[in-house]
């Protein structure tokens, strides 16, 4: 008992000790801004496999599946539209410098591409407007869970996720 | 390329705050689906799901609300300056949601393991059986860790061991206990004759009271056999099952040396009128409780306690003491005719068995649960219509 008292003090006291007397941690290596972005771009792949993932399941339910389940996998579906959406996006504009975006007054900008296409420049507008692909994904999502509640209601068989069919 | 930018803002602005909105109705949905049907897994995965996206879409939306408004009151260094962090929240959450999506069915099972074994008859820590895998081919040693209720699954092969053997019982002693019950009556009636002749002071009258006392010795446990092994339905009513209980209570509390004996009585009131046999019942009652006071000898508790499981439909009526407890070893013995720890000429070892068919013909079922030095606890689950009126 006596020891842990000791442990524990000791490791207080050096935590506070390291909070109120910082030193650069010269352990470490400050990676910038790159590697923010690096990490984002492979949540948006973490996050479209999942959802690939989440179709594959459903769909490989029992074939007379409540219509609440086709919409919940529209949604995933448009997650991950949305998905490759953001990451072409950061990929274009912050990960690699394809793009670039000067705000020229309040409403007007001005996009220039290293390649100098315009398709390209098109491409990049429409694609910042992501909101028209992750909306979507929003209403599939609010439409198949009402529907699964609506028919919770007559008892309709819902699928479970077997052992075999996890990841 | 010169470019109107309102489109943009316009989408970005409108979309965000119809994302937000409509999360948190997705949200409610989920909860609801999940309260409707509680434990329910699929339910549970879908509210998680729609908890992550929730938190993503309101903090994305918050964020890029924020962001317009700093533009446009010309903030542009604090966007910049919060982009980062909203930046890496997102990815955080981007992850969250992956995570969810991706395992949560193996949490969601491995925490139902875990209430299961918290909840279990062994009250043991889950049991993780870890070893030691050699592959002998390459000579490369691989870590296998399995975790699993031990205890819970050599429980049940025990329960259905048992089943299996009392229904060979069953029959056996059906077949027996009636070819013994007719020349048992004769040999009584004819010892019961033979003594109206005979003078009470006599060797031979005093041979022939033994006689008469283990002949009827024999056919109470000719009909205790019988009685475990009958199919058919008793005559039954309908009828409050506390006063059954509280009948046999009283009568143990005083025809027993009970003065040390805490007797607690703990009921459920809502338990409607059940449909039983009393005059069985009592006698499964007066067995457990019997049991229970020779468990706890001269001190300790006893305990009857009962609850209405009304989505199961099922009443549960607990008889807890805190005696001596049985051992493991006989745990999946205590059901067997003719099984007893007590020493010779005190127990037939049938009680039991014969509350077992007593409570099988009742379509219920018997449950034990004990611990070595802490207690037994019996648990009689008898089935219950809430439309039944009581007949009594």
């Amino acid at each position: 008992m006596t020891n842990r008292i000791y442990i524990i003090v000791f490791f207080l006291t050096a935590l506070l000790w390291t909070i109120l007397s910082p030193d650069p941690a010269l352990a470490t290596c400050d990676y910038g801004r790159p590697e923010s972005v690096h990490t984002h771009q492979l949540a948006h792949i973490f996050f479209i496999i999942s959802m690939g993932i989440l179709i594959y399941r459903l769909r490989n339910k029992k074939s007379h599946q409540p219509s609440g389940w086709k919409f919940i996998q529209y949604s995933a579906l448009f997650f991950i539209l949305w998905n490759l959406d953001a990451f072409s996006v950061h990929f274009m504009d912050e990960q690699f410098n394809i793009i670039q975006i000067k705000t020229i007054g309040l409403w007007q900008i001005k996009i220039t591409d290293c390649f100098d296409c315009n398709l390209l420049k098109f491409f990049y507008y429409l694609a910042r407007m992501d909101y028209l692909l992750f909306m979507p994904a929003f209403i599939f999502l609010y439409y198949g869970l009402r529907s699964l509640l609506k028919e919770s209601h007559l008892d309709v068989s819902k699928p479970d996720f077997s052992e075999k069919e996890r990841v | 390329m010169i470019i109107y930018s309102l489109p943009i803002s316009i989408v970005d602005l409108a979309g965000s705050i119809l994302v937000a909105v409509l999360s948190l109705f997705c949200l409610n949905f989920a909860r609801k689906l999940k309260n409707r049907e509680p434990g329910k897994m699929i339910w549970e995965y879908l509210f998680w799901i729609c908890l992550t996206l929730a938190l993503f879409a309101v903090f994305r939306s918050s964020g890029h609300i924020l962001k317009h408004i700093l533009l446009l009151s010309g903030n542009e260094l604090i966007s910049d300056s919060i982009n980062s962090f909203t930046g890496a929240v997102n990815s955080f959450m981007l992850i969250f949601i992956a995570v969810v999506t991706f395992f949560f069915t193996r949490v969601f099972k491995f925490n139902q393991h875990m209430i299961k074994d918290k909840k279990g008859t062994n009250a043991s820590i889950l049991p993780v059986d870890a070893s030691l895998d050699k592959n002998f081919s390459d000579y490369r040693n691989a870590i296998n860790f399995s975790v699993k209720n031990k205890e819970q699954k050599k429980l049940m092969e025990n329960q259905m061991a048992q089943a299996d053997k009392l229904a060979s019982i069953g029959q056996l002693s059906a077949g027996v206990a009636h070819e013994m019950n007719n020349p048992l009556g004769i040999i009584l009636g004819y010892t019961q004759l033979l003594l109206r002749d005979e003078d009470s002071e006599t060797e031979k009258y005093k041979d022939l009271k033994t006689i008469e006392k283990h002949v009827k010795s024999c056919k109470s446990i000719v009909e205790d056999l019988l009685s475990f092994s009958r199919s058919s339905k008793p005559e039954r009513e309908v009828i409050n099952i506390h006063d059954t209980i509280d009948d046999v209570l009283n009568f143990v509390v005083q025809h027993s040396d009970l003065d040390k004996v805490e007797n607690i009585r703990d009921y459920d009131i809502t338990i409607p009128p059940i449909l039983i046999n009393e005059r069985k019942i009592k006698q499964v009652f007066m067995n457990l409780i019997m049991n229970a006071k020779h468990a706890v000898d001269k001190a300790g508790t006893i305990k009857v306690a009962t609850k209405l499981n009304r989505s199961k439909n099922r009443a549960y009526i607990k008889v807890i003491d805190t005696g001596y407890g049985i051992e493991k070893k006989n745990l999946s013995r205590i059901f067997d005719p003719f099984f007893t720890t007590k020493p010779t000429g005190e127990g037939t070892g049938l009680g039991l068995s014969v509350s077992y068919g007593i409570i099988k013909n009742h379509d219920g079922e018997i449950l034990v649960e004990s611990r070595r030095g802490k207690g037994s606890t019996f648990t009689v689950v008898l089935p219950v219509n809430t439309r039944h009126k009581v007949t009594n």
